[in-house]
């Protein structure tokens, strides 16, 4: 989809969140100097195309009581990848699954389409540690891992 | 943002009913509060009140459209990199200065460093990553997404 400018403005408007009134979408469109039917017409052709993954709510897993996440690779081989993948994916606490190259050094690649599988599981008390760097606060992200205290 | 669970007592039945249903999205029309608030037996007036709390307290730390960069013509990469760990705190540095780069994390892995840049054009990927190894000496391994298994994690509150 090509979102024009009027779209980026939408965008732009929302992308720190959407106002906590009544009619949210008459509000962004006040801001904007829009009106609230274009700017509704326009998110809802976002939201089909995939622009928009959807207009919800983040949970602070930390704060609802989760306390740990981990990473983990997974060298599987080609011909399976993608039944396992899914599979890992159905799990209720696998957050996110992806399959991706593999370019470790001490993992061959010369043997290339060669394919990892990527999950980001977030568990009770007892999963691996990890330390937060830094994060940046990304509206256009809807997949992070998140910081773990 | 808030690290550590809430106190006991916190969020009573419908703030659950909130966390739980607002999770899978909002619809997109005139007045969607109360559209789901009706759905959850409450007022609309109570549900953006519950909300406006819950986000103050740190039970929810977005509210609003979550955006596809890709699907706008941008891009993500994962990336890792092994850091000498004397070096480690230099480095987050160099790599945090850069505005492409989303999120970074250490991990109990030779690949102790793990972060994920965002640009709007796919180009943009090999630039970041260059300019960081240009700027540690180090070298950045790049896991592009081939294929999406799962993405939709809830959590129940």
């Amino acid at each position: 989809m090509t979102i024009d400018a009027i779209d980026r403005r939408i965008i732009a408007a929302t992308s720190g969140g959407l106002p906590l009134v009544s009619a949210p979408f008459a509000e962004v469109a006040r801001w904007l100097g829009l009106e609230e039917d274009e700017v509704i017409a326009r998110m809802a052709a976002m939201q089909d195309s995939g622009v928009i993954r959807r207009i919800a709510l983040a949970p602070n897993h930390y704060a609802l009581g989760l306390v740990a996440n981990g990473m983990s690779v997974w060298d599987v081989a080609d011909a399976q990848v993608d039944d396992l993948g899914a599979r890992i994916g159905a799990l209720d606490f696998v957050s996110h699954c992806y399959r991706r190259p593999r370019a470790l050094p001490d993992w061959p690649t010369t043997c290339s389409p060669c394919c990892t599988a990527t999950a980001g599981t977030r568990s009770r008390p007892g999963g691996p540690r990890s330390r937060p760097c830094w994060a940046r606060p990304a509206a256009a992200m809807t997949s992070c891992i998140p910081r773990a205290s | 943002m808030r690290g550590a669970p809430l106190p006991p007592g916190t969020l009573d039945d419908a703030d659950r009913a909130i966390l739980n249903a607002l999770q899978d999205g909002l619809p997109i029309c005139p007045h969607p509060f109360a559209e789901i608030a009706a759905a959850l037996h409450l007022d609309e007036a109570e549900l953006i009140a519950r909300i406006a709390r819950l986000r103050e307290i740190g039970a929810v730390t977005r509210f609003g459209p979550f955006f596809d960069a890709e699907a706008m013509g941008g891009a993500f990469c994962l990336c890792a990199m092994a850091v000498p760990q004397d070096r480690f705190d230099a480095v987050v540095t160099l790599v945090n200065a850069l505005p492409e780069v989303a999120h970074n994390y250490e991990r109990a892995h030779r690949l102790n460093m793990w972060f994920v840049l965002a640009t709007e054009r796919p180009e943009g990927i090999d630039r970041a990553a260059a300019r960081i190894e240009r700027e540690t000496g180090l070298r950045v391994l790049r896991f592009p997404k081939e294929r999406e298994f799962f993405i939709g994690f809830r959590v129940a509150a």
